[in-house]
């Protein structure tokens, strides 16, 4: 090769002139081709190359060479330079260079293949210069020079399209048989001196000839391949001898078309896919393609669709996700090809084979991956299996304009689902308007009404006094004074009302919560209706517990609303009759009831009286008389307090008025850091209050708290807790890495200590006065990657230990807690949607009350038995879980008065109540969960059959979690009193269930029950579930086996990413 | 010798009072109803000449009110003034589409009511 070349013109021999003429030549051609078909940097090369090589022969012929045999070697070693540059612009040439990086793939052979010529050129000279006395070392190290351009080969071989790797192996082959006659001769095997030497340097020279002329030829091939296309894309579909299995490119082309075709036409995006996967699998021949897709941006591709015919039977269910890791191991620079990814049988043996549409087996030639991406971000890809020798460089293009066009739909599918979503936010809005505007005219109306009304009185009274003055009794003057003074405090209070309630719906409301002692107040409230009642003839009655009821409230607002509710009863109660106020003392809650012996509230007015104007017709108005405002108020200031008021009918005897005012033993840190500061601190205030309950309710916890971290101080303060005192709320400040919570946000992992005083780690840095119980659970809040505070919860309601389950719950809920600690964050830009989120909280609060805390969570038990009896994943479970707790939140828009009517629903009625399904998914989805639970919420009236609601979904369609749901919720409702039946026993509702199986529920979800109320000993006692055996059966020790903690995925998936 | 009877209904009681005694001072005989179907039941028994009538009245509003007393014979010849807080133009056509002869709107003066009552008495009369 050159070196041998080279060798002859400075050795001086004969026809080394020709020989470096003619290879001159043939180079000057052939690289100034390659300058002209490559980019800039490619030029650069080539040409550098040329005009080193230039040099080097010019300074090896100089005269001054004879003298001086170092500027031998310096030519040589310049010679090589630009050998090397020459190599490199082959390999870059054509784009080649993503495939082989210069970094890696050019760099590292090309260095090998310069230092091992450059090093056998030097030996050689030196040998020539110390005559002949180290020959044999000399040739021994020829052997490196072919070895050297083997590994350039070897690239070229990879370079080129895999039907052509015959020139680069030739060569390849050739430099083999030349380092082989080279380390014989070395050896002196071959005896011989000059005869074998130059049968090695013809192998040399022809093995380095064959390679460039692969390369040659390679280019060649490809611009009549381009040509080829262009011409077959001209002829049409003409051509009829086309080779069985491997499509050319005008099948390809006219295949893309005809997607593209059909793409325009069908608008599902699932049809497309299906197109986009068939022509995949056509190309390649083997009929097996899939393509799989970032659903969430978790990390894990699922099937989008495909194809198939090439899959076997049995297997064609199994194409399992695939996990982002994966995906990323096996596409890598090192089979990467030209953008794509080839894989073969043995690469994908252990969890490549999920990768593989069908997994691996006989006849699998090559796998390809195309993946797709949009701006960095790897968006799914498509995998496609040859059964043939190889792809085609046309298949290739082919497919990736496939994996291109997939990339289109996908990103056209979430324009398509951003702009329904903009459209529902749009109607929602508007819905918000027509109903402000609806309420502004009922206010209006209402109100001008009752402002004219007492202005008419007054305005009569006056007129008829001024004209009469001097003919007027003294005593009716006294009268008209009396009406006149009357009506004037009717207006003064309708206006106050007004007020009020403007203040109050704007927030602006001052508020100051301390502690009221109740029986002090209504006492108070009722000596000032005295008058009132008397003038009415209504007796009153007062029953208050002698202990002092004492709540945080605040005193102005309870006053009112105990003066609007009891004026209210004295109102509506006819001569002689009774309005009776009872104070009693709950649990967690002061219970006032306000009772009169009026003719009570029509039903359908029970849940409206308390909507503001809710009085659309006059005649209503002037029945419940007002100004529409004064239960309005009442509910606003009871909401205020974070407590509940409603209105039932006592059979013949009036209406009575219920107000559950809680006793909280919740606190907010004031607002002073963190970043989640709100303007308006009341709102705040019942925000994380709402919050804390929530997570001590879902925990069981008597004591819960939420720590925040200060980034800045590297300190965490709690800002709301549940069962601690102001104080320690207020001033607890932790280190990070100290005591428990810091300890969490340090090594960012969850404590769960289930004995603190034996604990030997935290034992010692247990504060006594927050940790009064032995079993706690803390748990670090995520935003991303990053740790932004702490949960904790400790004391058990039922004084039991929590378990893993219960950290897992909690774990489950920080992606909730933190989503909403941002929107808090938020609140101020967003008042509208900070409304819905409280009564998102507060309806999962009432649902629970409803329901009984601890009958739910017998439900959430067997739920979950079912599930891991269906071996359902790690975060279906979590899913399920959090879902059981969420389902039939809807129910909490439902009228009362059909959620507890005794008697048969009417069909209007029912179909109020099928919309539950619908409202629990509007009020569930400011929380921002994972679609599995919305789905839940969404699905679990939907029969196996497709005769369910709301959607009619059918068999698999129905996700796996809401089929299970709809079981066990069928269950409870049967075991309990339904609406027009006495309950079910256990045997009853079994029986029942089982009836249900293949038309209302997926028979295997059935089996599993009815496997799952077996091993877990369910009971029925009272119409409550029991579970008799405390088994460890929820998770099954599921999260340990699998490697992977079920929470850190369920962390970072419940919350989406866009709900941000 | 009364001028006339006239019927007063209005659910505010102190409405009725001071027009008792306003329209009752100007020399007519005054009878009150503070609903719909005492308005109804007592035009039939006294045959008023004039009926006063609020519109915003539980159960049977005034407009009711008024039609049902114009498809009565003893009563539809019988003039009905309708006293009412809503002002609009629509409320106005609604009443006299109801058959009432004039729409006073509240507050109203005394005064005016009193003269207009005359002016329909004697025109009856």
């Amino acid at each position: 090769m050159f070196s041998g070349g080279l060798d002859k013109i400075l050795t001086g021999e004969a026809g080394s002139v020709t020989y470096v003429i003619v290879i001159s030549l043939f180079s000057l051609i052939y690289f100034a081709r390659i300058a002209a078909s490559t980019g800039a940097r490619g030029r650069r090369n080539v040409v550098l190359g040329m005009a080193l090589l230039l040099m080097a022969r010019i300074i090896s012929v100089a005269p001054a060479s004879a003298v001086y045999p170092q500027l031998v070697i310096f030519a040589h070693t310049v010679g090589l330079v630009g050998l090397y540059l020459l190599f490199v612009s082959v390999v870059t040439m054509r784009g080649l260079e993503k495939a082989f990086p210069v970094e890696g793939g050019v760099l590292v052979p090309g260095i090998i293949t310069g230092v091992l010529v450059g090093g056998v050129m030097c030996l050689n000279f030196s040998w020539k210069l110390a005559d002949n006395a180290a020959y044999p070392l000399v040739l021994s190290f020829s052997t490196f020079a072919p070895a050297g351009f083997l590994v350039g080969a070897a690239c070229k071989a990879r370079m080129m399209g895999l039907k052509r790797r015959f020139l680069p192996v030739a060569s390849g082959i050739f430099l083999v048989a030349a380092a082989a006659l080279a380390g014989f001769c070395s050896l002196g095997f071959l005896g011989g001196e000059s005869a074998w030497r130059q049968l090695f340097r013809m192998m040399d020279v022809a093995g380095f000839f064959v390679l460039l002329a692969s390369a040659v030829l390679d280019q060649e091939l490809y611009v009549r391949d381009l040509w080829a296309s262009g011409r077959g894309k001209k002829r049409g579909s003409s051509t009829g001898g086309r080779i069985e299995g491997t499509p050319d490119a005008e099948t390809v082309i006219s295949n893309i078309l005809e997607i593209e075709k059909k793409i325009m036409s069908s608008g599902r995006v699932a049809e497309i896919f299906k197109e986009i996967v068939d022509s995949a699998a056509e190309i390649a021949g083997g009929g097996r393609a899939a393509l799989r897709l970032a659903r969430t941006e978790g990390g894990v591709f699922e099937q989008a669709a495909c194809s198939w015919k090439g899959i076997q039977e049995d297997s064609r269910a199994a194409n399992p996700p695939v996990a982002r890791d994966t995906l990323e191991r096996y596409c890598r620079e090192d089979r990467a090809f030209d953008g794509v990814f080839v894989l073969e049988a043995e690469d994908l043996h252990g969890s490549g084979e999920s990768l593989v549409p069908g997994g691996v087996d006989a006849d699998l030639g090559v796998a390809v991956l195309i993946p797709a991406s949009e701006s960095g971000v790897l968006r799914g890809f498509l995998s496609v299996v040859f059964s043939e020798k190889g792809p085609t460089r046309e298949a290739m293009a082919c497919l990736k304009l496939l994996a291109n066009r997939m990339l289109h739909t996908v990103q056209g599918e979430r324009d398509i689902v951003n702009m329904q979503e903009k459209d529902r936010k749009l109607a929602e809005y508007k819905e918000e308007l027509d109903s402000v505007n609806q309420l502004k005219s009922n206010f209006l109306s209402i109100v001008s009404h009752e402002l004219r009304t007492p202005l008419t009185s007054v305005k009569a009274y006056t007129e008829t006094l001024m004209e009469n003055v001097d003919t007027i009794k003294r005593n009716t003057i006294q009268d008209f004074l009396r009406v006149m003074g009357e009506e004037n405090e009717r207006l003064i209070k309708l206006v106050d009302n007004i007020l009020n309630y403007s203040q109050m719906e704007s927030g602006h409301l001052k508020v100051e919560k301390i502690p009221l002692d109740l029986n002090e107040l209504i006492e108070e409230v009722h000596k000032g209706m005295q008058k009132e009642a008397l003038a009415a003839n209504v007796n009153t009655e007062l029953r208050v517990p002698r202990h002092p009821v004492s709540v945080e409230a605040d005193k102005e607002l309870i006053g009112q609303l105990m003066q609007n509710l009891m004026s209210n009863a004295v109102k509506f109660t006819p001569c002689s009759g009774k309005v009776t106020v009872t104070l009693e003392e709950e649990a967690s809650a002061a219970r006032l009831v306000v009772q009169d012996t009026g003719k009570g509230i029509p039903e359908k007015q029970l849940e409206k009286v308390f909507e503001r104007f809710h009085q659309a017709d006059t005649s209503s108005t002037r029945e419940f008389g007002g100004s529409g405002l004064g239960l309005a108020i009442c509910k606003n200031i009871v909401e205020w307090h974070d407590g509940k008021i409603w209105v039932e009918n006592v059979k013949d005897s009036g209406a009575k008025f219920v107000i559950l005012l809680p006793m909280k033993d919740i606190v907010v840190r004031h607002a002073s850091s963190g970043g989640f500061i709100g303007s308006r601190r009341f709102e705040r205030e019942r925000y994380l209050t709402l919050l804390t309950e929530m997570i001590s309710e879902f925990l069981h916890a008597r004591k819960a708290s939420i720590m925040v971290l200060d980034e800045k101080q590297q300190v965490l303060r709690i800002i709301a807790a549940k069962g601690l005192d102001a104080e320690f709320v207020q001033n607890t400040r932790v280190e990070v890495g100290d005591r428990i919570a810091g300890h969490v946000v340090m090594n960012g992992e969850s404590i769960h200590v289930l004995d603190i005083e034996k604990d030997e780690e935290f034992g010692r840095s247990n504060n006594s006065s927050y940790y009064a119980t032995h079993s706690f659970v803390s748990v670090p809040m995520r935003d991303g990657e990053k740790i932004v505070g702490v949960l904790n919860v400790s004391d058990h309601i039922e004084k039991r230990e929590f378990n893993e389950a219960d950290k897992e719950l909690l774990e489950a809920l920080t992606g909730i807690v933190v989503s909403m600690l941002k929107k808090l964050e938020a609140f101020e830009r967003v008042t509208a949607n900070f409304g819905k989120l409280k009564e998102a909280m507060r309806s999962v609060l009432d649902l629970r009350e409803a329901w009984g805390g601890r009958n739910l969570s017998n439900l959430t038990r067997l739920a979950l038995a079912v599930g891991n009896r269906m071996d359902l994943d790690d975060w279906s479970l979590t899913a399920l879980r959090l879902g059981m707790n969420l389902y039939d939140l809807g129910l909490m828009k439902v009228p009362r008065s059909i959620r507890v009517k005794k008697e048969e629903l009417d069909r209007e009625e029912r179909e109020k109540l099928k919309e539950h399904t619908n409202a629990g998914y509007a009020l569930i989805s400011p929380l921002g969960l994972e679609g599995k639970i919305m789905k839940m919420v969404r699905s679990h009236h939907e029969h196996y059959d497709g005769t369910g609601y709301p959607d009619g979904l059918a068999g698999a369609e129905i996700p796996i979690e809401a089929r299970i749901v709809g079981v066990v919720d069928t269950f409870r409702a049967l075991i309990s009193e339904g609406p027009y039946r006495r309950s079910f026993s256990l045997d009853e509702a079994r029986n029942e269930i089982i009836r249900g199986s293949r038309t209302r529920f997926d028979p295997r979800v059935v089996g599993a029950f009815i496997k799952a109320l077996h091993d877990l000993g369910v009971r029925v006692c009272k119409n409550e579930l029991i579970i008799e055996i405390d088994k460890v059966d929820i998770h099954a020790g599921s999260a340990a086996e699998k490697g992977m903690p079920p929470a850190e995925r369920a962390r970072k998936q419940v919350v989406k990413e866009g709900s941000k | 010798m009364k001028k006339g009877k006239i019927l007063v209904v209005d659910d505010e009681v102190n409405l009725t009072h001071i027009l008792e005694f306003s329209i009752g001072a100007e020399g007519y005989e005054v009878i009150t109803a503070l609903n719909g179907e005492e308005a109804i039941e007592k035009a039939r028994r006294e045959r008023p000449d004039l009926i006063i009538l609020d519109v915003m009245m539980p159960r049977i509003d005034g407009y009711e009110a008024c039609r049902i007393l114009k498809s009565n014979v003893l009563t539809k010849n019988i003039p009905v003034i309708l006293l009412t807080a809503k002002g609009r133009e629509i409320d106005k056509k609604l009443g006299f589409e109801a058959g009432a002869i004039d729409y006073i709107v509240k507050p109203f003066s005394p005064n005016k009511l009193i003269e207009r009552i005359h002016e329909l008495v004697s025109c009856r009369k």
